[in-house]
């Protein structure tokens, strides 16, 4: 497929183009967050606490009278990089071991899927915690921790992707022509599973930033006072009542967000390989 | 039957073993000296290096793993720290009602999401349909966090209709958080349940069934929702996990008394074998879980033979 026949079937689905724009919107946001952010996001101010949106500040301050429209605007910067970073770590390792499970088979395959199995049989979130409860809090640790908790699923799609591409003619082929196993991996088999990598690792993302605001929500993940959304949200908890703003505009951040990548992800499946519609 | 069943069983020690060493080994990633950590800086040094001969810190990493296996087959899953009660007595304690609202939602997700994805397919491109789907993408993208403390504002705070936390007020005590841990699910349970029912539509049996003059909603619920049932039982099993793990946050939330909580405390207070006991037994729970699932394949399609 050619990059305009993509773009064509791409732009049929509104929601995705929608869903694309928002994405770049963020990723503006988050790169130039220093100019657009009106505010320090740390600076203080005593008697502008819980100011409600409007006013001074446009939406809000927090319970240290810290403006809430800037804090959410850095906010997108920490949320985007945990995503990015943890979802390409668990993309990159995930993607070897799958590679080399599915092409070399046997029992190194037994034993890595095994492996892989038995990471999935965590429940959600709950090996994240593990991890994050013993290397300590963290935006490091918590990169690490997601990334932990994707690795099984890349390893298990091109696992899956690599068997199926090892029996065709032009795998074949090329092992006739002489190729060996790296140059079969690299040159043939890698560039056919790119569709499923890029749709996994954007609806992935997704679930990152889900997952970074919620073990920070949880005060396991970055620490104050950097401005993550899941710390905002969390703290705005105990002021529910009289300043509903602190707790539901970064929780509304982290719903676009995520709601924007789970878009477009979808809108890639249909546009590069509509047979993974349960993805 | 007898011998799958059997196959099943036996496969779940080696899982198990895994799950155990992943903990072990995680855990003994945590830096520093654990018996400080476990103990607290009031220990003495004789308390601590009497702790650490307990636990075996002194020994080989391996050799560890074993007396940590042994331990937990024997049902010791050390001491907490903060209560000095065993872990075990600890997660005994919380573990009931986190089986409620786990419970709770998952009645949640079947009364929401089936009907809701039978409807989206039968009613296929229609303002159902998209709307489903598009509620049910949103549902996917709210942090349950999120979802649990709108609820709150809106429904505890604005208009008091519900508790705003705890599990005192009976069934009412039930419904917002309940609804909260299930709305991720709901979305998953009807997006499958959508596409696999529009799988089975198209199926010879079902215009026969028709054909012969079978009521519309019998043909749908009778005919078609049973055969497309095994993967809409895959989803719900997987999402007892989701469940699990989302209790931690449902019930920081909602300040419910169950063991996701007691864990977020734990965590916070480096109770390190209550972690690790607590995600020790909320795995175990799971894997069982999705091999009960696996076994309740057979009752809704007997095609399916356990080998």
């Amino acid at each position: 497929m050619t990059l305009s026949q993509f773009w064509r079937r791409f732009r049929r689905n509104k929601f995705a183009v929608a869903a694309l724009v928002v994405v770049i919107l963020l990723l503006l946001a988050a790169i130039f967050a220093p100019y657009l952010a009106p505010h320090d996001p740390n600076v203080q101010s005593l008697p502008d606490r819980r100011a409600l949106p409007g006013g001074k500040f446009l939406l809000g301050a927090d319970e240290f009278g810290r403006d809430m429209l800037s804090r959410t605007i850095w906010g997108a910067r920490v949320a985007l990089r945990v995503g990015l970073i943890a979802t390409g770590i668990g993309m990159v390792g995930g993607v070897a071991i799958g590679m080399i499970a599915g092409f070399v088979g046997g029992w190194l395959d037994e034993l890595l899927m095994r492996i892989m199995d038995i990471l999935l049989a965590f429940p959600y979130l709950l090996l994240a915690i593990a991890i994050v409860s013993a290397l300590g809090p963290g935006e490091v640790n918590t990169q690490l921790a997601i990334a932990i908790w994707t690795l099984p699923s890349f390893a298990r799609l091109i696992r899956g992707s690599v068997i199926s591409l090892k029996q065709r003619e032009f795998v074949e082929a090329a092992r006739a022509l002489g190729a060996d196993t790296r140059r079969i991996l690299w040159r043939h088999v890698l560039p056919n599973s790119i569709s499923p990598i890029i749709i996994y690792g954007t609806l992935y993302i997704a679930r990152a930033i889900t997952m970074e605001a919620a073990l920070s929500f949880l005060g396991m993940g970055t620490q104050p006072p950097t401005a993550s959304w899941g710390i905002m949200v969390s703290a705005g908890r105990n002021y529910l009542r009289t300043a509903p703003h602190i707790a539901t505009i970064p929780g509304l951040a982290i719903a676009i967000t995520v709601l924007a990548f789970n878009l477009l992800g979808d809108g890639l499946r249909d546009a590069l390989d509509p047979r993974l519609k349960d993805a | 039957m007898g011998r799958y069943l059997i196959k099943r069983l036996l496969w779940l020690v080696p899982v198990l073993l895994g799950i155990t060493f992943v903990i072990h080994t995680v855990m003994s990633l945590v830096p520093g000296d654990p018996a400080l950590i476990l103990l607290g800086d009031t220990a003495t040094r004789e308390q601590r290096q009497a702790l650490r001969t307990e636990l075996g810190l002194d020994r080989p990493f391996m050799q560890r793993y074993v007396t940590y296996v042994e331990r937990v087959v024997t049902g010791d899953l050390g001491k907490s720290y903060r209560s000095r009660r065993p872990v075990t007595t600890e997660i005994a304690d919380s573990i009931l009602p986190t089986i409620k609202l786990g419970a709770i939602s998952l009645l949640f997700t079947m009364l929401m999401g089936i009907p809701a994805g039978v409807l989206s397919a039968v009613k296929r491109n229609s303002w159902f349909d998209h709307t489903a789907t598009l509620l049910s993408l949103l549902g996917l993208s709210m942090p349950v966090f999120w979802t649990g403390l709108l609820l709150i504002y809106y429904l505890a705070y604005k208009l008091p209709i519900f508790p705003v936390g705890g599990m005192d007020n009976g069934l009412m005590s039930y419904i917002l958080p309940g609804f909260t841990l299930a709305l991720n699910s709901v979305a998953m349970v009807s997006r499958m349940t959508r596409s696999s029912m529009l799988d089975v539509l198209q199926e010879d049996f079902v215009r026969t069934a028709r054909a012969k003059g079978v009521p519309d909603r019998t043909v749908i619920f009778r005919h078609a929702l049973k055969a497309a049932f095994v993967p809409i039982l895959t989803v719900l099993g997987l999402q007892v996990g989701l469940m699990l793990g989302g209790a931690v946050l449902t019930e920081t939330v909602f300040s419910w008394p169950g063991i996701g909580r007691a864990m977020v405390g734990a965590i916070m207070s480096r109770d390190l074998l209550m972690v690790q006991g607590s995600v020790l037994v909320l795995a175990t729970c799971f894997v069982v879980v999705n091999l009960a699932t696996d076994l309740c394949y057979g009752f809704f399609d007997p095609r399916i033979r356990y080998e």
